[in-house]
């Protein structure tokens, strides 16, 4: 194995991964010093964060607090190697994930001279670049800093050394289970025909709603994981990858001969995980286009959606466009923030905040009740709505020469993110009535607001979509510009307001007559209902024809 | 009035600019019912304009464009509906499988649905992709994805096809295949433009020969014509056409690379 070739790739592959975070893909020219400025100003942190530490202990005049001081030092010495391990895991795996909407081929060139193992290397190496590495030198920095003035210099060098190892084993394991994964997949894939498809699409939504309860989870209960790691790892020391961490523990207590063997037991360990990678690579590494054979037996037909009064062309691109989203990788994200929105709430609530009696008390289970009902359904057709068009990328060509006129373009594609999020708004309003028991007035409001503002926010960011589109594909599609996003973000936000408006008032005022001992006529709740109706469908028309004007420039400004 | 002896095409003094710079200075151009026309030029020379402005995609600047009769500014969605295109690389939806992405063809261009299945079956029997058309796209050699955008381009049975290098990837049979039935359209009034840098093939599928270069048509005519307008008496297309152009003289570059 070649380290000039592994540092060669590892440097190629970096940059690759770099790339793809920046716009301007083409004409990106990498200026060095921004790449290293970061380190820099880790070693930066960790030396003011460590620095500062250490400063406390030596101006500690107290015996015992100094004592103190010491022990929690070394304790989180001692846990920092299982910790780089846990971060390190997280941050490749979300640049895993960060890179499988990528056009651009990053992966192994199998015509070059390069050894299996030199593309691992190298590949483990480049993963660890970035969110990793910089956390890693930050506290690297500030283990050594704060070990000068604690007389700690030898374990703090041992402490580098072991964060370094753990990250190794973290990229290591990722790049195994990255080749794990892609064989497992493309099995999946090549075998399972039409099902792949469903597959793949409730594979993607279940590994992000595993990834963001595990994110939310963290996030919520660091201090919890960082005791836990310390009191733990001892306890699991089957567990090769604590092994660094526990050699950290019997050098602290003076133990050299435990401390030799699970060195050097993490050193093999490291080694096979290597290995293991090598060969996992190897055998599934190279990226294989998928064979899914859907059907093979052609079935012309009328179809639902033409029943619905859609005419064939606008059936057709709505047909296309669900397969798109239930096939194409990148488009994924577009399922993620409902995802988020439901997790970040949802996740904390079930956590804590109950009632004595287990459930939400009444107020807050209609609150949550209406957010359940509403935004999920409404951020996805506002995602829907500004990716929809420039998804098309450098297709398009094929509508634009195809003899479909704008305004059956505009309503295939408003018609396929209405559909789909009613559908939303409908399945979490059902999901919410049984879970959160909101009165039936409320449970309806929900849904009938969800529907409304699903057609209005979905016209007003379809037409951002339109505008903003963004056809470049390379490295990443990139569907809409980030100042259209942000416009559609502002814009749906006001719809959202003029929408809710009247039954928001209508809320206010029953509780007002509520308080002051009266009642509100009930007919008045479904008086705002129609107002409501009324205001999304002005503002829907008001931007359909926005719309119709932007895909019309649009089509005739392909070039 | 549109009549069987109306031009497929007529280009009449049409100017397209950007700013400062002249994608295709004053084209006059008429082509006839049945024709096969090979459009040749360097690369920028204004080829892809032309043909994105017959298919009504560009607006030109200064002049007009007709096609089958109809103004291509005015209908451009009726011009379509007649129009088979293929473009230079087959940027066709590759998440869906062949059967699909025809199917959806079918749809946009308002065939019914037996005429669909039969011209579906058809085609993919001709092409050699039985067996595969219920693939996903993406999963084919560049060969496979070029019949499937040229089965997209015939299927509805066309009237003017705009053909960008329309037999790159292709396996010979099929090539051949391709060719024959150019011809066998042609003779059924179906007017061909084909757009290539292969000389060959032009020499020897096309009717007649327009060569544009910096945005101009350079010549225009059937090869006789064309070695007549050159002075070179029984050449081929290739050294008519470098002559033509002005980048005949390659000797001294082919020599400094070989140094």
């Amino acid at each position: 194995m070649s380290l000039s070739n592994v540092l060669k790739l590892a440097r190629v592959y970096s940059r690759a991964g770099r790339l793809i975070s920046k716009n301007n893909f083409r004409k990106y020219r990498e200026k060095r010093w921004e790449v290293y400025a970061i380190y820099a100003l880790a070693v930066a942190l960790g030396a003011l964060g460590g620095g500062g530490f250490g400063y406390l202990y030596t101006i500690t005049g107290d015996a015992s607090a100094r004592q103190m001081l010491y022990q929690a030092i070394v304790g989180f010495f001692i846990t920092l190697p299982t910790l780089s391990i846990l971060y390190s895991l997280f941050m490749t795996m979300m640049s895993q994930i960060r890179q499988t909407g990528v056009k651009a081929q990053i992966q192994p060139l199998y015509w070059f001279p390069v050894t299996w193992e030199e593309h691992t290397a190298a590949s483990a190496l480049s993963s660890t670049f970035g969110g990793a590495l910089w956390i890693s030198i930050m506290i690297c920095t500030a283990v050594i800093a704060v070990s000068i003035p604690t007389g700690l210099l030898p374990l703090a060098m041992l402490t580098v050394l072991a964060i370094f190892l753990s990250m190794a084993m973290a990229s290591l394991t990722m790049e195994a289970f990255r080749a794990v994964l892609a064989a497992i997949s493309g099995a999946v894939l090549k075998s399972t025909g039409k099902a792949a498809v469903w597959i793949r699409f409730f594979v993607a939504i279940l590994s992000f709603i595993i990834i963001y309860v595990a994110y939310f989870t963290a996030y919520t209960s660091t201090v919890v994981v960082i005791d836990a790691i310390g009191k733990g790892q001892i306890s699991a020391w089957f567990i090769p990858y604590v092994w660094p961490g526990i050699a950290l523990y019997t050098f602290s207590k003076s133990m050299w001969l435990y401390t030799v063997l699970l060195a050097v037991l993490s050193i093999i360990f490291a080694v096979a995980l290597f290995a293991a990678a090598v060969r996992l690579n190897s055998r599934y590494g190279l990226a294989d286009a998928p064979t899914i054979s859907v059907s093979r037996i052609y079935k012309p037909n009328e179809g639902l959606l033409n029943k619905l009064g859609l005419s064939p062309a606008e059936s057709a691109i709505i047909k296309k466009d669900f397969r798109a989203f239930t096939r194409r990788s990148e488009l994924r994200y577009v399922f993620i923030m409902p995802i988020v929105l439901v997790a970040a709430v949802f996740v904390p609530l079930i956590t804590g905040n109950k009632t004595s009696s287990g459930g939400l008390s009444g107020s807050m289970g209609t609150f949550y009740y209406i957010y359940l009902a509403i935004l999920p359904a409404v951020a996805m057709s506002m995602t829907l709505g500004i990716s929809l068009v420039g998804s098309e990328g450098e297709r398009l060509w094929f509508l634009a020469t195809s003899p479909l006129t704008v305004k059956k373009f505009v309503r295939a594609k408003f018609f396929f993110q209405a559909i789909l999020c009613t559908a939303m708004a409908l399945l979490f309003g059902v999901i919410g009535y049984f879970l959160l028991g909101p009165t039936a007035r409320y449970a309806a409001t929900g849904i009938v607001e969800a529907v409304i503002l699903v057609f209005a926010a979905g016209m007003v960011s379809l037409s951002c979509g339109i505008a903003g589109a963004d056809f470049r594909e390379l490295p990443r599609p990139r569907m809409i510009r980030t100042e259209w996003s942000l416009i559609s973000t502002v814009l749906v936000a006001i719809t959202g307001l003029c929408v809710l408006l009247p039954v928001l008032a209508y809320d206010a005022i029953a509780t007002m007559g509520l308080l002051s001992g009266g009642s509100v006529n009930g007919a008045f709740l479904y008086l705002a209902w129609l107002v409501s109706g009324a205001i999304g469908l002005g503002i829907g028309y008001i931007f359909y024809g926005i719309s119709i004007s932007k895909a019309s420039k649009l089509m005739m400004g392909l070039e | 009035m549109v009549t069987e002896n109306t031009p497929a095409i007529r280009l009449s003094g049409v100017r397209k600019t950007y700013g400062d710079i002249v994608a295709v200075e004053h084209l006059d151009l008429v082509v006839g019912r049945g024709e096969i026309l090979g459009l040749l030029g360097p690369n920028g020379s204004g080829k892809s304009t032309t043909i994105k402005m017959m298919m009504g995609l560009v607006k030109p600047t200064e002049g007009s464009v007709s096609i089958l009769g109809m103004d291509a500014g005015k209908d451009p969605i009726g011009i379509k509906k007649h129009i088979g295109y293929v473009p230079e690389s087959p940027r066709i939806y590759e998440f869906l499988t062949a059967l699909e992405f025809l199917d959806l063809t079918g749809d946009l261009y308002g065939m019914g649905p037996e005429e669909k299945k039969q011209r579906i079956q058809e085609f993919i029997e001709a092409f050699g992709l039985e067996g595969r058309e219920g693939d996903i796209i993406n999963s084919y050699s560049d060969g496979m994805k070029q019949k499937t955008a040229i089965i997209s381009a015939l299927m509805h049975r066309p009237q003017l096809l705009l053909l960008d290098e329309p037999l790159r990837g292709l396996d010979p049979k099929s090539a051949k295949i391709m060719k024959d039935l150019l011809h066998e359209l042609s003779s059924q009034g179906v007017t061909t433009i084909i757009s290539t840098h292969t000389l060959e093939i032009a020499q020897a599928m096309c009717t007649r020969i327009a060569i544009m270069y910096n945005g101009k048509l350079l010549a225009l005519g059937t090869m006789d014509q064309l070695r007549t307008a050159a002075a070179m008496p029984g050449s081929g297309l290739e050294d008519i056409f470098l002559k033509l152009t002005g980048t005949g003289d390659i000797r001294p570059v082919v020599e400094a690379l070989m140094k």
